[in-house]
This record gives structure tokens, sequence and C-alpha cells, in this order.
């Protein structure tokens, strides 16, 4: 063969090899997992101090006011995992391979901030079995941290050992100091490659391409002041007290973001479904339905922020006025719908519009 | 869309390649799914704020203290349509369809039980509507009666209720777990909003 046949040989193979294969390469994607504190919860309750186990003060943060340390449970909400048809295709990958773990805290006496992430995997195929557990980690400090349960490509321990087992449940299991809060917390789980960390390994963030709809259940908000009753019709103000008045407080679960935390993002058409009272317009100021808003906080700066109220729309929910656009500018360690209700009122459930990062090109 | 198609023929009859590429297709297309919703036991709560000092917290785990307590375990699906899209349904942001529910419970009393089932609100009617209840015994996905003297883990396959309209924006399952019974975790399989 001549010099020039075997030179285009030798082109035709790396083409196809680069079109052909394209599939196979690595990818560093990781499906970004986000949750205000609020859906930590206490291990026990604290009945002589007025705490219970669930968001003691109607916060989108988990406080522990007590005097001495307390133990809560933040369950990784494990959704919004999907696979690839495009020229990189892959399927559905539910295990524990993950580039980061963080727990957003504040930090109020000088006591550490522990966290440890714990899982249930299918090891084995036989219904619940062990308890996998990553290595414990902590921050100290007046102030707010964030703190990673993942260093150097590895939860550590024996869940590192285990981590392309399916998941059943991770929860991340903290220790909170008085005067303490977690403020958000979640997890970047890996797409498609075993440990996905690339050589730039910090944490990023993107500017927002995509959309898509969120759904929330009433079941899931949480309340502080008079009794509430959660069930299949969400969660009502039903106790008796002086004031008849509650404070609701709803987390949002963001969709699953694409690798990067997401900076600049919006909130479109923001719906809150309630049933009692006597809803009409106007009933936001004056009782006949809840006083809401959505409220958020940085993650960098811990300024908490707020939207405008949500108003009666006669198509019959509530809504976030549609104009101007809800933006939130820097990356949320968390967000909730904050309402003030009275007795007699239910929130059902919540749906809005909620930008994603854009789909980046493997990194 | 731009197609480029080119053929490479290495001469000599030695080798032969030939490629088509799509170079307006994109490398990640995320609408693959089902979406599985993955979640802890801990994530239940009891029916009411009083009811949570009967409740207690473990790693990976929730059940009653003492007596029997019933838990009520929302299932956060996150996003309802794939990735990067609004769907093409009507209601896209409530539609659901759900196509298993299953929750591993443990039972460490032989004389107490754990039972589940599925519950929905009916968006359009403003009612609730429950699957049936499910006790979790030696058989994998539960019997439909109680079987007291059963311990140990196991899966309870719980069948979700129709929906009229197909819409709702609270749902989840529900247990009733007697002293020294858990839930340990649930696995829900949800179909997107538009399905691809």
């Amino acid at each position: 063969m001549s010099t020039t046949m075997k030179f285009l040989g030798r082109v035709a193979l790396v083409v196809a090899s680069l079109f052909l294969s394209a599939s196979a390469f690595a990818t560093h994607k990781a499906w970004v997992l986000q949750h205000a504190g609020e859906q930590c919860v206490f291990d026990a309750s604290m009945p002589d101090f007025g705490q219970n186990g669930s968001g003691d003060y109607g916060s989108m943060f988990l406080w522990n006011g007590y005097s001495s340390n307390r133990t809560a449970e933040c369950p990784l909400i494990a959704a919004n995992r999907w696979g690839s048809s495009g020229t990189t295709s892959f399927g559905v990958s539910r295990w524990a391979e993950a580039k980061h773990a963080f727990v957003h805290v504040y930090e109020g006496s000088t006591t550490p901030f522990t966290c440890q992430a714990v899982a249930r995997l299918r090891v084995a195929l036989a219904p619940g079995g062990a308890l996998y557990f990553g290595t414990a980690r902590s921050v100290s400090g007046i102030g707010n941290h964030t703190l990673q349960l993942i260093s150097n490509s590895s939860w550590g321990s024996s869940l590192e050992a285990n981590e392309q087992a399916l998941i059943r449940s991770i929860d991340y299991q903290c220790v909170i100091p008085p005067g303490s809060a977690i403020r958000g917390y979640g997890a970047a789980l890996c797409q498609n490659w075993a440990d996905c960390h690339d050589s730039t390994d910090a944490p990023k963030d993107d500017t927002q391409e995509n959309s898509t709809y969120v759904q929330g259940n009433g079941a899931d908000c949480t309340s502080w002041s008079l009794e509430t009753a959660r069930g299949a019709d969400g969660l009502t103000i039903n106790g008796t007290g002086s004031d008849f008045r509650a404070r609701v407080v709803c987390p949002i679960l963001p969709p699953g973001l694409d690798s990067h935390e997401h900076r600049g993002g919006f909130i479109k058409r923001a719906h809150l479904y309630i049933a009692g009272g006597t809803p009409g317009a106007g009933c936001e100021s004056n009782g006949k339905c809840p006083n809401c808003f959505i409220d958020w906080e940085t993650r960098d700066g811990g300024v908490q922020m707020s939207s405008s109220t949500f108003t009666w729309n006669s198509n019959g929910y509530l809504e976030l006025p549609t104009s101007p656009v809800l933006s939130v500018l820097d990356v949320a360690s968390a967000m909730s719908i904050s309402c003030l209700g009275y007795k007699g009122q239910r929130i059902r459930g919540y749906t809005m519009e909620m930008s994603e990062t854009r789909v980046s090109g493997g990194q | 869309m731009k197609v480029i198609q080119g053929l490479i023929a290495a001469l000599g009859g030695t080798m032969l390649v030939a490629f088509s590429v799509n170079v307006g297709a994109v490398e990640y297309n995320y609408n693959v799914g089902p979406n599985y919703a993955e979640t802890s036991g801990t994530s239940c709560r009891a029916t009411t704020e009083a009811k949570e000092y009967n409740i207690q917290r473990g790693t990976g785990q929730i059940g009653p203290i003492l007596g029997s307590e019933r838990v009520v375990c929302p299932i956060n699906r996150r996003g309802t349509c794939v990735y990067g899209r609004t769907g093409n349904t009507q209601f896209p942001e409530m539609e659901l369809t759900v196509n298993s529910v299953t929750v591993t419970l443990n039972d460490s009393s032989s004389t107490t039980t754990a039972s589940c089932f599925a519950y929905a609100d009916v968006f359009t009617t403003n009612s609730v509507v429950f699957g049936p209840t499910r006790f979790v015994c030696a058989t994998q996905g539960g019997c439909t009666s109680a079987a007291g003297s059963y311990t140990g883990n196991n899966d309870v396959s719980l069948p979700f209720p129709t929906i009229t309209n197909n819409r709702t924006v609270n749902f989840g399952y529900m247990c009733d777990l007697g002293r020294g019974a858990r839930v340990l975790y649930a696995s829900t399989s949800i179909t997107p909003n538009p399905s691809n």
C-alpha cells in the first residue's frame, strides 16, 4: 500500500471512532437535587420544650432552639434522574455514585455541626438490608457554612465501597448544635459514569436555559401554632386557639438540575391550591384565604428574599402575580411557600414552572 | 436538519468505513424515564403535630414509640415533565400516572401488624381516593389480610387508586404501624408528562 493509502486509512479509523463511539465516552455530568432544610426532621420530639418532630417553627429551615444537641434526619428525595436518548444515550442511573453532597448550615454555637450520609442500598436482593455509612464530617464557627459530605471523590467508609448499588434510601443524619439550623441540603448524583468527578471538581453554577413544571404536596407542608391535620387532602388548620391563625410552610422541591446549581433562575405560573375558608377577590388581605408568598435564602450571602403575595384567581386558586416573573438571581439554599392561614383553611398543593440549567456538553 | 453523509474508502480493499452524522442532533436529550422517586421512611410524618410525640425516627426508618400510629408519606416527584420540557398534555403540571408504588416495611413484633395504602387528592372534585390496604407478610408484595405473627423485612406493593381526570396536587401513601413496626423506604415509578 502506498503512503497515501495508509494515511487515508488512519484518517478513516480516527474519524469513524470519533463519530461512531461517542456514546462510549465518559461523562462527568450529574443530577443536582436540592432540598429545603424544612424537609429534615428531628429523630424525636421535645414535648417539654414545645418542640415536636416536624418543622418546629413553620420555617423553611430546621432550627434547633433547644439547649442541647438534637439529631435530625434529612431524606434525599431521589427523583428526576433522567436517562438520555441523544447521541450519548443511557438509561436512568439509580445508584449512589455522586459528585457532590452538601448541607448548608447555620452554626449558632461553638459546638461542631456534624452530618453523615446513611444509605440503604440494593447490595443484596432481600428487602431492607444493611445500612451503609459515609464518613461523618463537621464544620465549626458561628455563621453560615456548607458542609461537604464527599471529600476527595469519596463518601468514605462502607457507603463509598458500595456506591454503585441501587439507592433504596439515603438520609443525611445531622447533629444540630443549640441555636443552629439546617438551611438546605442536596446531592449531585452521577448520570452515567462512576465517580463522575472532573478535573475542576468544585461545584459550579450555571444560568438558566430550560424550564419545566414542578408539583408539590400539601401534606408535605409543616406548621407552627394552631393544630393541623395532615392527610390525603393536604394540610388543614383545625385547632383551637386565641387568635385562630397558623403559619404553614410548604417546601419547594426544584427539578433535578443538569450538573450545576442555578443562577439567574425564574418562577412562573406559581399556583397554590386551597380549600376551606371563603376565598374570593382580596381574600388574601382579609383572612378569608391564606396569605402566602414564596421565600428563599441565597446560598452564598445568606440573605432571605421574598416574593409578592399570592392573590386570588377567579378560576379557583391563589397565584403569584404573573408580572413580573419572579427572578431568583442567586443560587438558593432553600425555597418555600410561606402562608399565614386561619382555622378551617386547607393547603392542597402547588404547581409552578421553574427554570433549569442548560444541558451542558459533557461536564 | 442538516445531514452530512460521508464515505471514506481506504484503497487496497483492506478497509471500508462509512459514517453518517446528524450535525443538528443533540448529545444529551434527557427524555428517558420513568421518573423514579426513591425516599427514606424518614420523610413520613404523623397525621397531626400532637401525634409526632409518639414518633421515633432513626437511621433510615420511622415508627411509633408506644402503641400504634399512622404516618403520612407524601410522594415527591420534583419536575412533572422530562428535562427542559413543559409538556404537551393539557395539564402537564398536575397530571399523574403512577406505574408502581413499593414500600418496604420492618415488623419486629409477632403480635402487631404493619400495613399501607396509597392515596390521592382528586383535583377536579376536591375529594380523595384510596387504594386497597396491603399488610406486610412473608409474601413479597404483601397480603390482603393481616399476618400478625410475621416478623422481618418485606415489600408491600400498593395498587394506586384511579384519579378522576388524572389530576392531583397531593398524593402518597399512608401506613398504620403497630409497636415494633417501621417504614424503611419506598420506591415509586411515575410516567412524566409527556412520556418522552
